[in-house]
């Protein structure tokens, strides 16, 4: 019997010669569901139908934003025969069973609500928080808090670089003191709370100081719920910043992260894989699934290296999807991630308990497929990315505003959210049956391919050196800015099309949308009060903590208790971040075009 | 541009000017070769540093060599000046260029006031290095700059220049193995002083290194040098003192066996031999395409020496015209 | 004719600490196969952009802001390029969100071009080569 740490190893190995399609177990014979004298009628009758509509685009790609187009031919219309091996059993199953194709719970929608968490976040903690209770009182289930630029990127609110980005698109946080102030009379043991932690790093500040903030509220640790990001493709790939930390850095405070937290606040999900920004950045339906399973499963490998089994730790995984205009297709993929991902928790990192096997996913409708022509229509695109969400069976949804490309939403536009949502889920029955989309020919072709599509992406991603590597040489930017910029050259040449925009462009007058004019002075504010931060709190004490960090680094401890030690003596955002850049040095990424 | 202009710029140049040094250079890849003349003639005129030192690095996109340069002229080559020249390939098609390896060196040479780093696109010439940036290297070695590392790009046998271009040569491989099968294949084995193999956290460093020791080590017999292979890992900056260190021993070794000069009379041969080769080009093309006498000739299978000597005596009577004519673009590719 | 970048060198810079990259290495797609030079720096400070002018010479230099910091760090990088001396002789140009209302100022400031979202590659390319062309920078006919 090895230890987890050689088995971690042998995995490893093992998937860098044979990737992971060379790791997963071949279907059984179960019974097939399709007749084959029928399915031999229809093949024939196909074949005097074709001669008869002397069709010969039988198969074409649709061309949509950041869509597959031409890696995917679809059928002119599907028949069993598109399906014809299917087995009901093994490849469709039961809600709640694996494979989980139809859904990770038994009752899903019917047994729990989809959490309608709306995203919220700008100016000072004290103007957000008012937001905050506005979205309470009009139904939200959840919070999703975004912060500013600066905070993302781990700049006090009075730094050099922070001039005239405080508070703008999202929410200012310096210190405990802030976080204090965002949740004021917030009952956070009773909601679930998402912190846009994007990065490993911010994650670690930033939740460190949401753990003091609960805990100085008088709230037990063990009763908060809620998701941080967490994500280290965001820190190395999809976001861009004029100091990174090294990505194997990044990969070891994500570590550390899911360690603690998995500990110390048993039911916070530790992590959302993206998914969401990578393909907003520029990436295809397939290869959003496969960059997050690469990075959950060198996440796992890791956490196996450190002595933990992969059902410790497996259960509150989650992802992040974005979702964007192909209906079907986005429907399809959501199913083929369940069947895919349990595949890969039970035979390739050899998680026995079901509760491992679950994709849970958190999704985020498209804002880059909004436009800033006509900006009520996005209200109608919102719409069909929602409907596509809940036919796919996510757990949570935040619908984009339709201001998305002028600015972060007004309290209207963020009120239609949640409405676009709550209509579908109370008006339409259509989440009063699981998984309706089972069993159209169609449907079931869509997500073997997806399934097809995300292995050999995850394959090349992960055979030979793994995801860390990948990102080191460059080989996702290079995706990204190649995948990009086709895309814009397609939209320019109207071959992707975009209504209002480049095709069905009107001179007729549209009503004026009322832009969200953000508060003034936050800066100033944030300012002031970091003044008076640092003159009230006791200097030597946050230099000791800090100094603690730098040397718990050097003995490869799990640097999150020590962060948390720090800003619990209000050390600030950026005076922990530049421990950590001391630690680890500064790093930027290969970009060749 | 007068000879005036141009010899002011220089003398700013060399009292430090940086903008000064700039705008030579820009001149230099942007304008075109009539000033190239004006150029080396006053910048031989200049007192010559003491003896100063090119020192070129290749290997393959993503083999660190962007990291290791910027930590050297960080922390070890601090003591005089250093120019740091980095080259990145043209495309053939538009002519454009991406130049992506400043921004992974803009970190470690903030505040560094005396490195000096500038970007050159290939500009489609053989080898991977324009004369432009040699010749950029001779003005800063003039403005004082001792140590000038030249970062090229690609492993193949196209992209030499930069190591026929400097004195000390130094080629960078990652442990996977396909870097080392390319290295062995394109020859440029039969150039290096000094082998690195970066990033030992991937494949089997110490594996490649042992065979490419005993590959060198045939060559280390022939000559006073015993080429080193050393593993470093830029990123955390492990072994990085032990390259400073090889590379300022080879320097050593040049100055005491006598070799230095032999290396300084490679490097410009080298650099007339491309001056030819970009002039020959250039005309050629436009001559051939003119004149469709040699092209006929050619494929009439007339004499193969007398159509090369009408076109070079074509040539000829360009080159001398150009002293006359006006301002025209440089530009081969 | 198309219009041609070749024999222009630009830098492309984020200004601010926006996060996005794809539409800055976008447009640095779209001047390279125009045939420019581009060097693309990513997120810097004025102070860095401005080095990396001093020793680059570049005819164009682009910063792109998408996070509210046009004005704020803007003038900071025009300040600083006539304090170093290498405001003339090349053109500043800005692209990304902008509101309206600050396009004037930031044309007061010394910017020469101002692009916003959605701007096609032919657009940029050809006011780039125009306004080069009236600065009598381009050396290319």
């Amino acid at each position: 019997m090895l230890d987890v740490a050689s088995e971690a190893r042998q995995i490893k190995n093992l998937i860098n010669v044979k990737g992971i399609t060379g790791l997963l177990p071949q279907l059984t014979d179960g019974t097939k569901l399709y007749n084959p004298n029928a399915l031999k009628e229809i093949a024939d009758q196909l074949a005097s139908w074709s001669q008869k509509a002397g069709h010969t685009d039988f198969e074409i790609s649709s061309y949509t934003i950041l869509g597959v187009k031409d890696r995917l031919k679809k059928p002119l219309f599907a028949t069993p025969l598109h399906v014809k091996d299917l087995v009901y059993t093994e490849e469709i199953g039961y809600p709640g069973e694996k494979p989980y194709t139809r859904g990770i719970h038994y009752t899903m929608y019917r047994g729990k609500k989809i959490t309608i968490r709306p995203i919220v976040g700008f100016g000072t903690p004290e103007d957000t928080n008012k937001r905050i209770h506005f979205l309470l009182k009009s139904g939200a289930t959840g919070i999703n808090i975004v912060f500013d630029l600066p905070t993302i990127q781990e700049y006090d609110s009075d730094h050099p670089f922070a001039a005239g980005q405080v508070g703008l698109c999202g929410v200012a946080i310096d210190s405990v003191e802030d976080m204090k102030a965002l949740f004021k009379d917030v009952p956070l043991n009773e909601l679930s709370i998402s912190l846009t932690t994007h990065y490993p790093s911010n994650t670690m500040i930033l939740m460190s100081m949401y753990l003091v903030a609960a805990e100085e509220m008088g709230i037990d640790l063990g009763e908060l719920r809620g998701t941080v990001q967490n994500c280290p493709i965001m820190e190395t790939v999809v976001r861009t910043s004029p100091e990174s930390l090294p990505p194997k850095a990044v990969y070891k405070l994500h570590v550390d992260n899911v360690e603690f937290l998995r500990k110390t606040v048993p039911k916070w999900n530790y992590v959302t894989y993206n998914g969401y920004n990578l393909r907003e950045a520029g990436v295809d339906e397939f290869t959003e699934i496969a960059v997050a399973f690469a990075n959950a499963i060198e996440t796992s490998l890791q956490l196996m290296s450190r002595g933990h089994r992969p059902d410790d730790f497996l259960d509150r995984m989650a992802f992040f999807w974005g979702i964007g205009n192909d209906l079907f297709l986005e429907a399809a993929r959501m199913r083929a991630a369940r069947r895919l991902w349990y595949k890969i928790t039970r035979y390739v990192l050899g998680a026995q308990s079901p509760r491992s096997w679950w994709c849970r996913f958190h999704v985020q409708t498209s804002g880059i497929s909004l436009t800033r022509e006509e900006p009520l229509n996005n209200i109608v695109r919102s719409t069909l990315h929602a409907l596509a969400g809940i036919l796919g069976g996510a757990q949570s949804m935040h619908v984009s505003c339709y201001d998305e490309a002028y600015s972060i939403p007004t309290e209207a536009a963020h009120l239609l959210s949640l409405r676009t949502q709550q209509i579908i889920l109370e008006e339409t029955g259509i989440a009063d049956v699981i998984d309706p989309l089972a069993g159209s020919f169609y449907v079931e072709w869509l997500t073997n391919e997806s399934e097809k599509g995300i292995l050999s992406e995850l394959d090349m991603l992960l055979k030979g050196g793994g995801i860390i590597n990948a990102i080191e040489e460059g080989v996702l930017h290079r995706i990204i800015a190649e995948f990009s910029y086709k895309e814009q050259s397609m939209i320019q040449e109207g071959i992707i099309k975009l209504v209002g925009v480049n095709c069905y462009r009107s001179d007729a007058k549209v009503p004026e949308i009322d832009v969200f004019r953000y508060p003034p002075d936050a800066e100033e504010r944030q300012r002031k009060k970091l003044e008076k931060l640092r003159k009230e709190r006791d200097n030597e004490t946050v230099a000791d903590r800090l100094d603690a960090i730098k040397e718990a680094a050097t003995r490869e401890e799990n640097l999150f208790p020590y962060v948390l030690e720090a800003v619990r003596e209000r050390a600030t955002e950026g005076e922990v971040f530049n421990v950590l850049k001391s630690i680890y040095g500064v790093w930027k990424p290969l970009v060749r075009i | 541009m007068n000879n005036m202009k141009l010899q002011e710029l220089i003398a700013k140049a060399i009292e430090g000017d940086r903008v000064s040094i700039s705008k030579i250079i820009t001149k230099l890849e942007y304008g075109d070769t009539k000033i190239w003349d004006e150029f080396l003639k006053i910048v031989n005129q200049q007192k010559k540093a003491e003896k100063h030192h090119f020192i070129g690095f290749v290997g393959p996109p993503g083999a660190g060599k962007s990291t290791l340069i910027a930590n050297l002229a960080k922390n070890y080559f601090k003591a005089g000046k250093v120019g740091v020249l980095t080259i990145d390939p043209s495309s053939p098609y538009t002519g454009g260029s991406f130049l992506g390896n400043r921004i992974r060196m803009l970190d470690a040479l903030r505040g560094m006031q005396n490195v000096y780093c500038r970007s050159f696109a290939s500009r489609g010439s053989l080898g991977g290095m324009s004369t432009e940036a040699y010749m950029a290297s001779k003005l800063l070695s003039a403005c004082g700059f001792t140590k000038i590392l030249l970062e090229g790009v690609g492993a193949g046998h196209l992209d030499i220049k930069p190591l026929l271009y400097s004195h000390t040569r130094v080629i960078i491989l990652t442990p996977a193995s396909g870097d080392y099968v390319q290295m062995l294949k394109s020859g440029v084995m039969e150039l290096g002083d000094i082998y690195v193999i970066n990033k030992l956290d991937v494949g089997s460093p110490h594996k490649i290194k042992q065979e490419l020791e005993e590959v060198v080590n045939l060559k280390s017999h022939t000559t006073g040098w015993k080429i080193p292979v050393l593993l470093t890992n830029a990123v955390e900056g492990i072994g990085v003192d032990q390259l400073a260190e090889a590379i300022n021993i080879h320097y050593e070794y040049l100055l005491s066996s006598g070799l230095y000069n032999a290396r300084c009379k490679e490097m410009d041969m080298s650099e007339l031999k491309d001056i030819f080769i970009s002039y020959a080009v250039k005309h050629f093309e436009k001559i051939v395409a003119e004149d469709s006498q040699f092209l006929t000739a050619y494929r009439n299978i007339s004499s193969i020496r007398e159509i090369v000597a009408g076109v070079f005596n074509k040539i000829v009577q360009e080159i001398n015209a150009e002293k006359t004519a006006s301002i025209e673009n440089v530009k081969v590719g | 004719m198309e219009p041609s970048l070749r024999g222009v060198k630009v830098i492309v810079a984020k200004l601010g600490l926006d996060t996005h990259w794809k539409g800055a290495i976008i447009v640095s797609y779209m001047l390279k196969n125009a045939g420019a030079d581009v060097i693309y720096l990513g997120n810097s400070m004025p102070e860095d952009i401005i080095n990396t002018v001093i020793d680059e010479d570049p005819h164009v230099v682009g910063v792109s802001s998408l996070g509210g910091a046009h004005l704020s760090l803007g003038s900071k990088l025009i300040e600083q390029a006539k304090k170093e001396g290498v405001f003339e002789e090349r053109i500043y140009v800005m692209g990304g969100v902008i509101p309206p209302q600050d396009i004037p100022t930031l044309y007061q400031l010394g910017f020469s071009l101002v692009f916003g979202p959605g701007t096609t590659e032919r657009d940029i390319v050809t006011n780039i080569v125009k306004k080069l062309r009236e600065k009598g920078l381009l050396t290319t006919s």
